[in-house]
């Protein structure tokens, strides 16, 4: 294996493989896993973690069609290579879906996130000031260099994640097996509709088309990194699927606003002064939307200064802030909230299974940038 | 900027943010009362001893709406050292608050007319509702408050009392431990006490059995004098209360449940001033569902692992250490076993109660009979068959044969 684990702290607008899979871990494993049994036991019963390993395979195809997409033009982005493709309007236009769903993925993760806060953490806390103390502390890591963001991101998902795992691994004593039987359906459509809504989990792998470009030359291993990766946030999904329900059931999940946080609340460690694991599991879970969101926000910044002619991404880090602010106290109430979320998974679904293939079909068709130059 | 100069950057900045806002949310323990348990009775249950009825007045509020329907008490924890001076027979580390109302949440805050503190739920150990509260409007109403609220903890012990629940969360344990934590520990027990059901049965258990539409069993706690004690338990059909059944049902329950940790099983020895107690440390229990055709069944299976815990005898000319004597025990305790199970099961089916995971495991096992019967499941439960079987090895005689 030619990749190397080491970062190289020197070079600032590139990242290895490796890390570009750990970055992509990083910005899917962010805010959604929190409400995903939520999301997903209600149409798929007992078999949602199915519909979990469904949907890493349907996305992972998807992301697979990015990769294809992106080695077509290696040196370039979507924001140079889709409206000469597509001519300008179609391009700007598939860019700007890609944007509304970056925007809309950082509106509904931080109104959720406040929300979540403020109800388990900080009761007297209001939601604005908690949007804005994150919003800060994501703008100034959104306005370092690729590099830095990179390495906070490694640095934050492996401590958030070894936390998480260590409080969750507690689960067990209340875990029911049973609870998962029957190993039958009389609604399998409800797994399939379950599978569609995953991609509020697996969402965030739209960034290979950004990232490319910056990855260092040695691609080969690009799908095995990436599939690793889905692997790892389907793992983990699944866990947390199998364990909500063998905790709680599936008619408790529907009852319940935030299930995984109970599974963590239900656990009592008698003899021992740790109380409340659910604080600390939220605790661990903040770096977590920490990451997606830099990462999110990063991402949206290079879009727009490249759509707009600029050469530094700062000026827009700073532009989004009072927009995304905006947005994520603008889309507040349950109604709402439900609303926000089936519209981003629908605009999710369109781009990486309706748009891409189709101008991946399309690139093929017209064997646009496959040229020496650009290879 | 060097890159690790922006990385402890970020980390403190982060860092910073938390700590924020913590100081928004800042409340000194002081300032707190921690409620430690809750009693919840009808609105019209017994003045306390030496109330008036002008002081039960003051109590309660104007309510615009509806009748007054319970009357929740608040066993609140004294922060201040207690003193050599206290008056007789109101000493311990907490007192009681009472209220009468109709929502309760709303007579919580109203409560706080007779506080100089907030009250602060997030150390609340163990909640008793009387049976007559059960009766007027099922469980699911009171327990809802304790479900939707995040102070709450979803461990709380929950009990039923036949009588008023206020006196028990008034009581003064003689450890001076705090009365909520003394109630709570009293379920805790469960594993050693095969009388006590206390697995399965806090708040939150209860919440998921509600969720699933599914028959509970709860702790009935019983206070007469000065005397406290976990007696049987309550059985509710869905939501509504069903009736109380005795210690050994509890634990022919626990043994259909496999929840029993240990247990301790009394048996008539050779003789018959004799008595002999096996002590139980593990088991292995499968209850399984089968279905024959229209008939359903279930079985259960049962190894028992355990010691001769005590064993009574006359003359010291003791027998524990007989090959053929600790068979007959070992069959002696098996019969016995058996009994227990189907005793358990017969005063759950004698109740119409399901808490015997009949009709989980026959869901879960068989999901195409149980929507078939599903519709009919009250009329056919009380009429399914359990084959017990039961096998008993004693490895150990203890440490005096």
């Amino acid at each position: 294996m030619t990749v190397s684990i080491m970062a190289n702290l020197e070079v600032k607008d590139k990242m290895s493989v490796l890390q570009f899979g750990v970055v992509m871990a990083a910005i899917m494993l962010g805010a959604q896993f929190i409400g995903l049994p939520t999301q997903l036991v209600p149409q798929a019963g007992q078999l949602a973690w199915v519909s979990v390993i469904l949907g890493g395979g349907l996305f992972f195809c998807a992301t697979w069609v990015m990769l294809k997409l992106a080695a077509l033009y290696p040196n370039s982005d979507p924001i140079e290579y889709l409206p000469r493709l597509l001519g300008k309007w179609l391009g700007v236009g598939a860019i700007c879906v890609l944007v509304l769903l970056f925007l809309g993925v950082t509106w509904v993760t931080q109104n959720q996130f406040s929300r979540v806060l403020v109800f388990f953490m900080f009761d007297r806390t209001p939601t604005d000031v908690i949007i804005m103390s994150m919003l800060a502390v994501v703008a100034y890591c959104a306005l370092q260099d690729l590099g830095t963001i990179v390495r906070v991101a490694q640095f934050t998902f492996f401590v958030s994640v070894a936390m998480i795992g260590a409080i969750w691994s507690v689960a067990i004593f209340n875990f029911q097996p049973e609870n998962l039987l029957p190993f039958w359906t009389n609604k399998p459509i409800g797994v399939l509709q379950a599978t569609l809504n995953t991609w509020g989990t697996y969402g965030g792998y739209e960034i290979v088309l950004l990232l490319f470009p910056v990855i260092s030359q040695k691609r080969n291993n690009l799908v095995k990194v990436v599939g690793i990766g889905f692997i790892f946030i389907t793992l983990i999904s699944v866990i947390i699927v199998v364990v909500t329900v063998g905790v709680l059931t599936v008619e408790t999940i529907k009852n319940e606003s935030y299930p995984t946080l109970v599974v963590v609340r239900s656990v009592e460690l008698p003899g021992t002064f740790i109380e409340r694991l659910e604080n600390y599991f939220l605790i661990a879970w903040i770096p977590l939307i920490f990451n997606s969101q830099a990462l999110f926000v990063y991402m949206l910044a290079q879009i727009m200064s490249r759509l707009w002619g600029f050469a530094d991404h700062r000026p827009w880090v700073l532009a989004l802030v009072p927009l995304i602010y905006t947005g994520a106290t603008l889309v507040d109430g349950l109604e709402l909230m439900v609303l926000a979320g089936k519209v981003l998974t629908l605009l999710g679904l369109v781009f990486s299974l309706g748009i891409i293939p189709l101008v991946y079909l399309y690139a093929k068709w017209k064997n646009q940038g496959v040229t020496a130059g650009e290879r | 900027m060097s890159a690790s100069r922006r990385l402890i950057g970020i980390l403190l900045v982060m860092s910073i943010t938390l700590a924020v806002g913590g100081c928004w949310d800042r409340r000194e323990l002081q300032d707190r009362n921690f409620v430690m348990a809750v009693a919840i009775d009808v609105a019209e249950a017994g003045q306390k001893p030496g109330q008036g009825k002008q002081e039960a007045k003051t109590e309660t509020f104007v309510q615009p709406h509806g009748d007054k329907r319970y009357r929740v008490s608040l066993q609140i924890l004294k922060l201040a050292k207690t003193g050599g001076d206290e008056p007789k027979g109101g000493g311990g580390t907490t007192y009681v608050l009472s209220n009468t109302g109709q929502s309760l949440f709303e007579i919580v805050r109203d409560t706080l007319g007779q506080s100089s503190k907030s009250l602060y739920f997030e150390h609340i150990q163990a909640i008793v509702i009387s049976e007559a509260a059960v009766r007027e409007l099922g469980i699911k109403s009171i327990i809802d408050f304790f479900l939707r609220d995040a102070e709450m903890r979803w461990r709380i012990k929950v009990y039923i009392t036949p009588g008023e629940a206020r006196p028990i969360i008034a009581y003064a344990p003689p450890n001076k431990e705090a009365g909520g934590i003394y109630l709570a520990n009293i379920a805790r027990n469960h594993p050693k006490n095969i009388h006590v059901a206390g697995a399965r049965t806090d708040l939150g258990n209860i919440s998921v059995l509600l969720d699933n539409k599914a028959d509970l069993i709860i702790p009935r706690m019983e206070m007469t004098g000065n005397v406290i004690k976990i007696r049987g338990a309550a059985l509710f059909k869905k939501d509504k209360f069903a009736g109380y059944i005795d210690e050994q049902a509890v634990a022919g329950i626990k043994m259909i449940r496999a929840t029993e940790k240990s247990a301790i099983i009394t048996l008539p020895g050779d003789e018959d001033s004799e008595v002999v107690a096996f002590e139980l440390f593990r088991h292995d229990t499968q209850l399984a569902p089968h279905v024959d055709g229209d008939n359903i069944y279930f079985t259960l299976d049962i190894t028992m692992w355990g010691n001769v815990g005590e064993y009574q005898v006359l003359d010291r000319a003791s027998k524990a250490d007989d090959p053929a004597f600790i068979r007959r025990v070992e069959q002696k305790a098996a019969e016995e076993v058996k009994r227990i199970v189907l005793y358990g099961k017969d005063s759950c089916q004698s109740l119409g109660v399901d808490v015997i995971y009949f009709s989980r495991k026959l869901k879960a096992h068989h999901p195409k009979t149980w929507e078939k019967v599903k519709d009919d499941w009250d009329t056919i439960y009380p009429t399914i068959p359990l084959v017990v079987s039961v096998n008993v090895v004693i490895n150990q005689l203890g440490e005096h044969k």
